[in-house]
Formats: C-alpha cells, structure tokens, sequence
C-alpha cells in the first residue's frame, strides 16, 4: 500500500487551491480577450496567444490531478473526489441537455457565457464533495 | 460495518493523529473508520490487523440485518 501523507487535507485543499487558481487565470484571461477584442487593444494573434496562454494552467492542473489524487491523498478522500467528479458529470449531463433542447427549441433565449460554461461542472464537482464528505465524515 | 478500532486505539493510549501516522492515512480517515461511516479498502484492513496484532474478523463485524 502506498504511503500517504497524514494530514491529507493539506494534499487535497492544494489541489483546490491549484484548481482555483487555474480557473481563475483562465477567466480573468477570458474577460481580457474580451476587453482587448471590443476595444480592438491589440492584433488578432495577441489575443489568440493571450487565449491559449491564460488556459494553460488549466492543462497543467489536468496533468497533475491524478498524479496528486494517487501519491498525496489517502484511500478516503481519493473516493470523496472521485465521486464528486461522478456526481458533477451525472448532474451536469441532463442540465446541458436540457439547456441545448430547450435553447433549440426556443422555449429559452438565454444564453450562456463561457464563464458560466465553466464554472457550472466546478459548482457541481464542489457540491458532490459537500455531499461525500458529509456522508462520511 | 462496526469496529473495535476506537477500542483498540485507546487501549494502547493513541491519539487518532498517532493512529493515522502509523497506517499512513489522514486523520480525518481514521475517524471516519471508528464511526463506521467508511468501511476501509482490503490493504488497509490488512495494515489494521497487523498493527493490532488481531485478526480482521475480530476487528471488523458486519452490520447484522
């Protein structure tokens, strides 16, 4: 069995604070392309490099999860956040599905932003980690 | 599923904190394990029975219907 750290909520809440982050500089570079595109700031490949640029922690982030999950977090709370992923997926599923028909159909006209895109599935994905961790705890 | 492991932790004068450093897990596991809120992995119930020095059965009991 591999060793764990003892105090493993350190492991888990530097992995939400490495995601939050993450997150943060991916919208805080989205509300900047789009100031610097209305405003017309800077050429068309500045704000395509500013785009990628502001993502990358996000893939950085995506490459380290499991790499966290496995050697930092013990066998309880690697569960707690896998089936807070499940829970966010499940959930998110029929709401996007919903959205998209109902957004088809007319029946709805608001639109969603990418912003709102992205921190749907995180809501949700902190809302099964409330759910499991109660459980369990 | 029910457990002596609180039973056992004391006796030995432990600390949830010491418990969770010798099986390598966080604390906030170990509390969970002794409130039979989370039933541990095979490795892990391996790890207490040795630690124990008794035999899984004799630690762990299923919940009787």
């Amino acid at each position: 069995m591999e060793k764990h750290s003892v105090d493993a909520i350190s492991p888990a809440r530097k992995l939400v604070m490495y995601f939050a982050v993450a997150e943060g500089v991916m919208l805080t570079g989205n509300l900047a392309v789009r100031i610097c595109l209305r405003r017309e700031l800077i050429p068309q490949w500045c704000v395509s490099s500013l785009a990628i640029a502001t993502t990358v922690p996000l893939i950085i982030f995506a490459a380290l999860f499991f790499r966290i999950v496995r050697s930092q977090l013990d066998e309880m709370l690697q569960r707690i956040v896998y089936e807070s992923l499940a829970f966010a997926m499940i959930v998110f599923l029929p709401i996007a599905g919903l959205y998209v028909n109902l957004r088809t159909a007319g029946t709805i006209q608001t639109t969603l932003d990418p912003p709102e895109l992205m921190l749907i599935p995180s809501i949700l994905a902190v809302t099964g980690i409330l759910f499991s961790w109660s459980r369990l705890k | 599923m029910k457990n002596q492991l609180a039973e056992l932790r004391s006796e030995r004068g432990w600390s949830q904190a010491d418990l969770a450093e010798q099986l390598g897990v966080s604390r906030q596991t170990v509390n969970s394990l002794e409130r039979g809120k989370y039933d541990p992995s095979l490795p892990l119930a391996f790890k207490i029975s040795k630690l124990f020095g008794r035999p899984i059965e004799e630690i762990f009991q299923p919940d009787e219907e």
